[in-house]
């Protein structure tokens, strides 16, 4: 019975909207989003957490000290902020973090439309693909779940902090300045700079980066006293 | 036996040439890398960490490697001198990469009257000012990183407040380059002058 008064309201609340909502119409906005029908029942927030949060705002929206994105309370708490900083004047994600598209923009879009719900309110609350990989002592781990989200805005050929390059297990092995010693996590640059007793902590605090966790540290001194390998 | 010798001496100058064409980096880059290494050095506790905050200038030569694992550069950084007018003072040892290789630390009385510097360390304004010189297309420039040998930092004081000046010296001009900097680490102006 429950259920099926929330599938109504759901609905009702669906119908409304599509009739009415664009975000093209908020006198605000020079942007033009659409909502689309189509999702409307299928995002939740699990898909926005893993399409949208994770790979681009949590980096600075984790423990920084900044708004935390971390929980679907603390998201949802902050929807409208959310709404206006993405959507309506797109001054987020902050340069140089990478902009959302034009599909990142369209799912969320649609998500607060149908009132930002946890699960999809076509009632089957089906998990999407897990597409985050545990972090391991890889070099690939590593890079997808830490130098991609904390380091290469600026640490990449072209980039403001080229001369300490990150994009690559052998730039950093090559680099003279030691920033990968194989076999040696203690001196290694890497570590050296993103302890929380570093000199010059990396990420830099101006940045709102969040600084990387003991257990992130962890598993870099891991895969570097490991060899460096792979 | 005689030509095996002459062989492999030719194989040895073959890969110490190749190793130099290859990675050789100039004496101002050598210079922010002898830099960088301090700082690393004083992280791990190898260097006393006034090396950053007393820092007061820095001289480099180039060696003559006889195979690649051998010291190409000799960096000297000391710091402002002590009561007796001497320094402490530490000697960097750098691959022809610029990697390090080994140092030596070389004792000396507590620097006196060293500038305190408000925002920015002084061996970070150094680096700012290598930086600058490595990254400029300023063909003024170029001598100072190409044979840099010498460069000294100074805090000046004037009405808009303090601000600091790196001066370098190289062995392909007989001009001096004078980078002033903001206390922040911004370059403000460069001024390449005829030494006195």
């Amino acid at each position: 019975m429950q259920l099926e008064i929330k599938a109504l309201i759901s609905l009702l609340g669906i119908s409304i909207l599509i009739s009415s909502c664009s975000y093209r119409n908020e006198k605000e906005s020079k942007f033009e989003v659409s909502f689309n029908s189509a999702l409307a029942d299928k995002v939740s927030y699990q898909l926005i957490n893993e399409r949208i949060l994770i790979p681009k705002c949590i980096s600075c929206h984790g423990d920084s000290g900044n708004i935390n994105l971390e929980s679907y309370n603390d998201v949802f708490g902050h929807i409208e902020k959310i709404k206006q900083a993405t959507i309506i004047t797109r001054k987020m994600p902050k340069s140089p973090y990478p902009a959302l598209t034009n599909e990142d923009l369209e799912l969320l879009a649609t998500w607060i439309q149908v009132g930002a719900p946890e699960k999809p309110l076509d009632g089957t609350d089906q998990q999407p693909p897990v597409k985050y990989e545990p972090l391991e002592p890889t070099f690939k781990s590593i890079n997808k779940n830490i130098l991609q989200n904390k380091c290469i805005f600026c640490h990449a050929p072209g980039k403001e902090a080229e001369r300490v390059p990150l994009d690559t297990a052998e730039s950093m092995i090559d680099s003279p300045l030691e920033i990968v010693i194989p076999g040696n996590s203690e001196e290694s640059g890497l570590i050296i700079s993103t302890s929380p007793n570093a000199r010059k902590l990396m990420p830099p605090k101006k940045s709102g980066i969040a600084p990387l966790k003991p257990e992130e540290i962890e598993i870099i001194k891991q895969w570097i006293d490991n060899g460096a390998k792979d | 036996m005689q030509i095996l010798k002459n062989v492999a001496l030719s194989l040895s100058l073959t890969a110490l040439l190749s190793a130099n064409a290859m990675g050789a980096v100039t004496l101002g880059k050598a210079a922010e890398l002898a830099c960088h290494r301090l700082e690393k050095l004083v992280s791990l506790g190898k260097a006393e960490e006034s090396f950053i905050t007393k820092f007061s200038s820095l001289e480099i030569s180039k060696l003559q490697p006889s195979k690649p694992a051998d010291p190409a550069f000799k960096v000297t950084i000391s710091q402002h001198a002590g009561s007796d007018g001497s320094s402490k003072q530490i000697d960097i040892m750098l691959d022809v990469n610029g990697k390090g290789i080994a140092q030596i630390v070389k004792p000396g009385p507590e620097a006196s009257n060293a500038p305190v510097w408000s925002d920015k360390d002084a061996l970070s304004l150094v680096e700012y000012a290598l930086h600058y010189v490595s990254d400029s297309d300023d063909a003024d420039l170029k001598p100072f990183l190409n044979g840099l040998t010498s460069l000294k930092l100074k805090q000046m004081k004037n009405d808009n407040g303090t601000s600091a000046r790196v001066v370098m010296n190289s062995k392909e001009t007989t001009k001096t380059l004078e980078v002033n900097l903001n206390e922040n680490g911004s370059v403000e102006s460069t001024n390449s002058i005829i030494a006195e």
